[in-house]
């Protein structure tokens, strides 16, 4: 895809689901038992669901709670992941090898275990979502930023700044952290597509955000339950996930290879 | 040699310890466990609840139970289910052989189809490369189980095949297809790198037929990226299986964890936790293995 299709693709998405709850005035959580499972219509653009309720208005104010929840765990997974993987990185003998160790021991527990323990222990819904999906992404956002230090590490300039007497924390911030910080922005971008990813997945598996919210994953996993009898209520929030997943993706290759 | 190969045997017994333990500690915090869920649901009193929960060494301090899970962990002894009194070992046993079948056939699968996807992206061929390069970006942002629906629809209701026809094919083919992505974009991303090397320039000024530059040249300096990342996918299955089991209603691996996750069965869920810990720690060392014969500038 053209990168400017790309942007303007994001853009678009970005301001439906900014203005359109603005627009489409249908309360999301409004059942209607008279209209349920409508096919797609003039007073129901994309439908209703299995409750009546209307899809195109859930998928405009589900859009920002999702966009809300993966954009927060992505934030999350780096705040914690890039000073972790930074560490590892500058100091790798003695530190940075026992932190990997327990980073590896992170990436080596199924997600699904992560959510349960965090689901359990605070409830279902948004807050604990962003909890599980960032922390099962920290360890990937720390292997990133270490591999991107140590590639930096063994050039030139920084053996130069080392023999002008520069220390371990001036190095990593003057010179390290301005050269690796498109690759860990390029990776920020990875890290928001898999939270949306694994939010709905989480959906799918029962642990994810409440049954009914207006949520890209809750709706889609809803709609895979009817989708015999109504493929429409999946269809709409199935396009936007894939829909958003592919242009972040494409913009995030894109800043990645053009070092 | 011998001191960095310890090491690495080290780091690895490490890392599944750290797993092991890390989970050990998150699941003792949580409030609820499978035998008091389930004996408050069907109406026991507070008294048989204790005495059970006694009986399995739950009322004893935390220490005491770390160290017996360590202790009986190292011997191969992974205790009991809460619900069924099953082994822990049993029950993993019963459920590796249908996943492993699933996820060997689907790496397999999306290997061959990732690879051969991503060399079909890289070069510059008008239509294919579109094509191979749209078909990547699409596993990759299409969440796995919304594709297995898709497909079930398309094959059951538009085809009108019964599901005996596609039940022990499908779910390979949709993981695999899932799996091939990332192999896929790596694959592409790699060659592309490696195009723009010097020696190509040089095999293409001597001469060289085109297909013998990707074929010999390209292709192998392409692959060690490409081995990393089955590896990595390779660590990942048992995430994949959990949802494709669910999905497709099969036994194994992935549902045991659900199953064991949601009722809260926890001595179960730790077993499978050890399991994806090994599994992880020796997908990494074959694939450094790999690394080492493909390119032998790398050192173990």
């Amino acid at each position: 895809m053209q990168r400017p299709v790309s942007v303007s693709i994001l853009l678009i998405v970005v301001a439906l689901v900014l203005v359109g709850p603005h627009i489409v005035l249908t309360d999301p959580m409004l059942t209607d038992s008279a209209a349920q499972l409508q096919p797609p219509n003039q007073q129901h653009l994309l439908g209703t669901d299995l409750l009546g309720r209307d899809v195109l208005s859930r998928v405009l104010h589900g859009g920002r709670l999702t966009l809300l929840i993966a954009g927060l765990s992505a934030l999350l997974a780096i705040g914690i992941g890039v000073p972790v993987g930074g560490i590892a990185g500058m100091w790798s003998d003695r530190i940075g090898a026992v932190l990997m160790i327990m980073v590896n021991a992170l990436l080596a527990i199924p997600s699904l275990v992560i959510a349960l323990v965090v689901v359990t222990l605070i409830g279902r819904g948004s807050l604990p979502l962003v909890v599980a999906l960032g922390i099962a992404q920290i360890a990937p956002v720390a292997v990133m930023t270490r591999t991107a230090i140590l590639t930096v590490r063994s050039e030139t300039y920084v053996d130069a700044a080392k023999s002008l007497g520069a220390t371990s924390l001036q190095i990593l911030w003057h010179h390290i952290l301005p050269n690796i910080r498109p690759t860990v922005l390029a990776y920020g971008g990875v890290v928001f597509s898999y939270t949306l990813l694994n939010g709905a997945a989480l959906s799918f598996l029962g642990v994810g955000n409440d049954l009914g919210t207006p949520d890209w994953g809750v709706m889609l996993a809803e709609g895979r339950a009817a989708f015999r009898t109504a493929p429409w209520i999946g269809i709409a929030p199935g396009v936007a996930i894939t829909l958003l997943v592919w242009v972040v993706n494409d913009l995030t290759d894109r800043a990645g290879t053009r070092r | 040699m011998t001191a960095r190969l310890l090491w690495r045997i080290a780091s690895a017994l490490l890392v599944i310890w750290a797993a092991a333990t890390l989970a050990f500690f998150a699941l003792a915090i949580l409030p609820g466990d499978a035998i008091t869920n389930q004996l408050s649901q069907s109406g026991a009193d507070a008294d048989i609840i204790a005495e059970r929960r006694e009986a399995f060494g739950m009322n004893d301090p935390i220490e005491v139970r770390y160290l017996r899970f360590l202790l009986n962990a190292a011997k191969g002894d992974l205790g009991t289910s809460m619900l069924s009194g099953e082994p822990v070992s049993e029950a993993i046993l019963r459920s590796v052989p249908p996943t492993f079948t699933l996820a060997a056939s689907a790496l397999l699968f999306a290997s061959a189809a990732g690879i051969l996807t991503g060399i079909a992206a890289a070069l510059r061929l008008p239509l294919i490369s579109l094509i191979s390069s749209g078909l990547i970006s699409l596993v990759l942002s299409t969440p796995i189980y919304w594709t297995g629906t898709l497909a079930i629809y398309a094959l059951t209701v538009l085809l009108g095949l019964p599901a005996s026809q596609w039940n022990q094919a499908l779910p390979v083919i949709v993981l695999g297809f899932h799996t091939a992505g990332a192999i896929g974009r790596v694959t592409q991303g790699s060659i592309r790198d490696v195009l723009q090397a010097d020696y190509v320039r040089t095999a293409r000024a001597k001469g060289l037929r085109e297909r013998r530059i990707i074929g010999v040249h390209v292709l192998r300096a392409a692959l060690p990226p490409v081995i990393s990342v089955i590896a990595l996918q390779a660590g990942f299955l048992l995430s994949g299986a959990v949802i494709t089991e669910t999905l497709f209603v099969r036994p194994g691996i992935g549902r045991l964890l659900l199953d064991a996750v949601v009722q809260q069965d926890y001595p179960i869920v730790l077993g499978v936790v050890m399991l994806s810990a090994v599994i992880y720690v020796l997908t990494g060392l074959a694939a450094e293995v790999a690394l080492r014969f493909v390119d032998p500038r790398v050192v173990l």
